[in-house]
């Protein structure tokens, strides 16, 4: 198969764009530009082309450091924070989870559920970095998932007794896993609220989404979500157990 | 150890517009110190109009006499940083557990805290301005951002009446007490 004159494939990208093959190309202007990039795309001048190429080469060479940096400094640490919760999908399913079922549960679970859990949850952080050991602290993530998922799907009213402390008994292994991991050169203090919002908002997702708990078909895209909740806590404690 | 550098770099950050400024930022660019502010007003307004009166009253007070009492020791005991920084995270984790838990406190316990707060934030910020060499115009404008912030934060906090938002407050009061306790922990770890 032919190639139509004048179309440009990623091949002709690439070698027109290849730094050492357009450096030797300006070192010897004049030199009959033999081969050039120009005979890769079938055109008659090379002089033309060299020098967007040569910008497009250069651009390419821009620095990118400063992106390394983007998060450094008195934001980075709180940025770093809040995206830490949302970028494992372990967490995001509990979190948002926790929300679900404290609105199936209604009043006072709705809103205690949330409040509870931080504070459990930074308890976990606490001891993860006083350096107490949990055992099985992925499994434990994983069967939160898994729990509440069941439960969602259940639509389980458990007493308030019995579901703060299996709330509270989770969230020590997400504080405990989650809460300790900051990247290097970020403020604590920072990463911490930024670690705290985020997780609330999560739980502010999950109230939301079960609030249509009030609607019968509502009743039953929730049962649906317990469903998604209770495959990927499965899918994970699978991994945790493996 | 963690904390220290954070509350170090706010004072040596300059907004451009001249000393009163670059102290009316200082909150803004030292967390630990809003957060403690904040913690401290949330608590007064979600215990009702009186204890949140003597809180805005009590804090900047606090505030400046301890901040002028540490211009005066000077830069002599820088080596009290440290331990400023964890009296702060007590108390506003102690005060985000009292919202979080719905306690409404005496209108002379609530005046204590916030003396307590005020004493240990202006200590802590005076330490760093007599090493900086920070001066008065700049504590002027702190004091400004206090006294304007702490007010208008108990005032909102007051007018929160509807159950929902009160219930929205004690949500609040979990997460500066997650923070605290979470700092707690990064504190632990520095100094392990």
């Amino acid at each position: 198969m032919t190639k139509p004159r004048g179309m440009l494939t990623m091949a002709d990208v690439v070698v027109l764009l290849t730094p050492a093959r357009l450096f030797a190309e300006a070192s010897y202007p004049g030199s009959g530009c033999e081969p050039t990039a120009a005979d890769h795309i079938g055109a008659k001048e090379c002089s033309g082309r060299v020098a967007p190429a040569l910008l497009s080469a250069a651009m390419l060479l821009a620095p990118l450091p400063a992106l390394a940096h983007l998060e450094a400094g008195a934001s980075g640490g709180f940025l770093s924070g809040l995206n830490h919760p949302v970028s494992g999908l372990d967490h995001v399913l509990a979190m948002v989870a926790v929300g679900i079922w404290g609105a199936q549960l209604g009043r006072p679970a709705i809103w205690l559920l949330p409040v509870v859990f931080p504070l459990l949850m930074a308890f976990g952080g606490f001891a993860g970095l006083a350096g107490w050991q949990l055992p099985a602290i992925e499994v434990g993530i994983a069967l939160s998932a898994t729990v509440l998922g069941a439960l969602i799907l259940g639509q389980v009213r458990l007493p308030l007794a019995v579901a703060i402390p299996i709330v509270a008994c989770f969230a020590v292994f997400h504080g405990h896993a989650h809460g300790t991991e900051m990247a290097d050169g970020d403020s604590a203090l920072r990463y911490s609220i930024g670690f705290v919002i985020a997780t609330g908002l999560l739980h502010a997702a999950g109230i939301a989404l079960g609030l249509i708990h009030h609607r019968e078909t509502g009743r039953v895209l929730l049962r649906a979500a317990g469903s998604m909740v209770l495959a990927g806590g499965l899918y994970f404690l699978w991994g945790a157990l493996a | 150890m963690f904390l220290l550098p954070g509350a170090a770099q706010a004072h040596l950050v300059s907004s451009g517009l001249g000393p009163f400024y670059d102290g009316a930022l200082h909150l803004l660019l030292s967390p630990l110190d809003l957060l403690a502010l904040l913690a401290v007003v949330v608590l007064a307004g979600h215990s009702g109009r009186a204890p949140a009166r003597w809180a805005v009253i009590a804090l900047p007070i606090a505030w400046a006499v301890a901040w002028l009492g540490a211009m005066w020791i000077g830069a002599a005991a820088p080596e009290a940083a440290p331990a400023l920084d964890a009296l702060k995270i007590g108390l506003l984790t102690l005060a985000g557990v009292a919202v979080a838990a719905g306690l409404r406190a005496p209108a002379l316990v609530v005046a204590a805290i916030a003396a307590a707060a005020g004493i240990v934030c202006g200590l802590g910020g005076g330490l760093v301005a007599a090493d900086t060499g920070a001066g008065a115009v700049a504590f002027a404008g702190l004091w400004t951002a206090v006294l304007i912030l702490g007010l208008l934060a108990a005032a909102v906090t007051v007018s929160l009446e509807r159950p929902a938002l009160r219930i929205a407050l004690r949500v609040v009061g979990s997460w500066i007490a997650a923070v605290g306790v979470l700092a707690a922990g990064w504190v632990l770890q520095g100094f392990a």
